[in-house]
């Protein structure tokens, strides 16, 4: 029987050292491609969670955030993953860099967030990439990765002055800031609400 | 109970209704199992279910030479009454939790929440008035099929007299499939009273319930 308070510490333990793997992940969902993650070298389970797409999202943040469950491997052992990202996150034509950074559980303090770790940022070829992960003393961890914004689809919430208000010469849609939707403002229109 | 009878479908849409006027900080329910909804309702007709009945049910027609030629085929089994139409409880569900969801609790785009205990049925196609699934069960992988939609999160009953690395395998498990493990109280029960004390944790909350029941 799991409670609360010190009377069983070891499963308020592991509910406060993954809680923040979990938090980190929610509002992902499946991420429905064949195969967007694999091991190629060594054992674990893995699968991938998509964060949607965030319409209003802060001007310079990743586009989409990809999480991969790196579960079920040996303690303080080292994995290698084949990422095969497609169109779907902006990784069509190759050549994309992003940003490849780790949480392992019990690596944060209490209750709050564990910190995410940076691993050196990966160049996507072909849509393909190998990252080498270690597991840490768990055996498991999530990864994030951080597609950067696509630069050859512009966004109909670009932040150009010059535009609002104007029809993108690119993709003929009237550009609207983030400030139409009273983005960052708290009380203002939700976009479940304006769209 | 078939939800898909007239007056019982507008008494449940009324209820959820009567909830959203009446309690200021009422924001959502959880349907209780989905598992009832594999049921048939003999006394109604869907017109595309056609069913194995009792021979004297008021819409049960006896077996034709046909349903014998498949039956002896092995399509019959070795039922010895009748079949006749019937209208599948999936249906019936379906349509009552679409009224409920577009005409009471997303009404407006309002944020209140339809939280599901499919419990051992999680089916796709039942899910789609939801917003969260909140199940009992052991089938971790089973549940997780609703996160291809929406926030998945599984009961969690004794972890007592577990392991460390029995715990790890717990926890690594539920993010693999993207499920949330319930949070720990005391006497793991229904969980689903976890977000019905959620939702009347409103000061006055139980006036307000008397006032409606």
């Amino acid at each position: 029987m799991i409670q609360p308070g010190p009377t069983n510490g070891t499963i308020e333990q592991h509910y406060l050292a993954y809680g923040p793997l979990f938090t980190a992940m929610r509002g992902a969902r499946w991420y429905l491609a064949p195969r967007p993650v694999s091991v190629s070298s060594g054992k674990a389970d893995v699968n991938a969670m998509l964060l949607p797409a965030q319409q209003l999202r802060p001007p310079g943040a990743a586009e989409y955030d990809l999480f991969v469950p790196v579960v079920n491997g040996a303690p303080g052992s080292s994995v290698s993953l084949r990422l095969e990202l497609d169109a779907a996150v902006g990784a069509a034509t190759g050549g994309e860099t992003f940003d490849v950074a780790v949480m392992l559980p019990g690596t944060g303090t209490g209750a709050g967030l564990a910190p995410w770790r940076q691993l050196k940022q990966t160049t996507l070829v072909g849509g393909v990439a190998t990252v080498s992960v270690p597991l840490g003393a768990k055996g498991g961890l999530v990864l994030k990765v951080s597609l950067a914004q696509k630069k050859q689809q512009p966004s109909i919430f670009k932040t150009d002055d010059s535009l609002h208000g104007k029809p993108n010469p690119a993709t003929n849609v009237v550009i609207l800031l983030a400030d139409d939707f009273g983005y960052g403002e708290p009380g203002k229109r939700s976009c479940r609400s304006c769209c | 109970m078939d939800p898909a009878e007239h007056n019982f479908q507008q008494l449940l849409v009324e209820q959820a209704a009567l909830h959203v006027e009446r309690l200021p900080a009422f924001e959502g329910i959880a349907v209780d199992r989905l598992d009832y909804s594999e049921y048939y309702n003999l006394d109604a007709d869907d017109g595309v279910c056609w069913v194995p009945c009792p021979p004297n049910g008021a819409n049960c027609r006896s077996k034709s030479a046909e349903t014998e030629a498949s039956s002896s085929a092995g399509a019959g089994g070795n039922w010895t009454g009748g079949f006749g139409p019937a209208r599948s409880l999936r249906l019936s569900y379906r349509d009552t939790f679409r009224r409920i969801g577009k005409e009471v609790l997303h009404k407006d785009n309002a944020a209140r929440v339809m939280a599901m205990n499919c419990n051992v049925l999680c089916r796709i196609d039942q899910i789609e008035s939801f917003d969260l699934t909140f199940s009992e069960g052991s089938s971790l992988n089973g549940v997780a099929w609703t996160g291809l939609a929406m926030p998945t999160i599984l009961w969690t009953y004794s972890l007592s007299g577990k392991s460390d690395a029995s715990l790890d395998a717990f926890f690594q498990q539920h993010l693999l499939m993207n499920v949330f493990p319930s949070a720990p109280m005391p006497k793991n029960g229904n969980q689903t009273h976890l977000l019905r004390c959620r939702v009347l944790a409103a000061r006055d909350a139980d006036s307000f319930f008397h006032q409606i029941t």
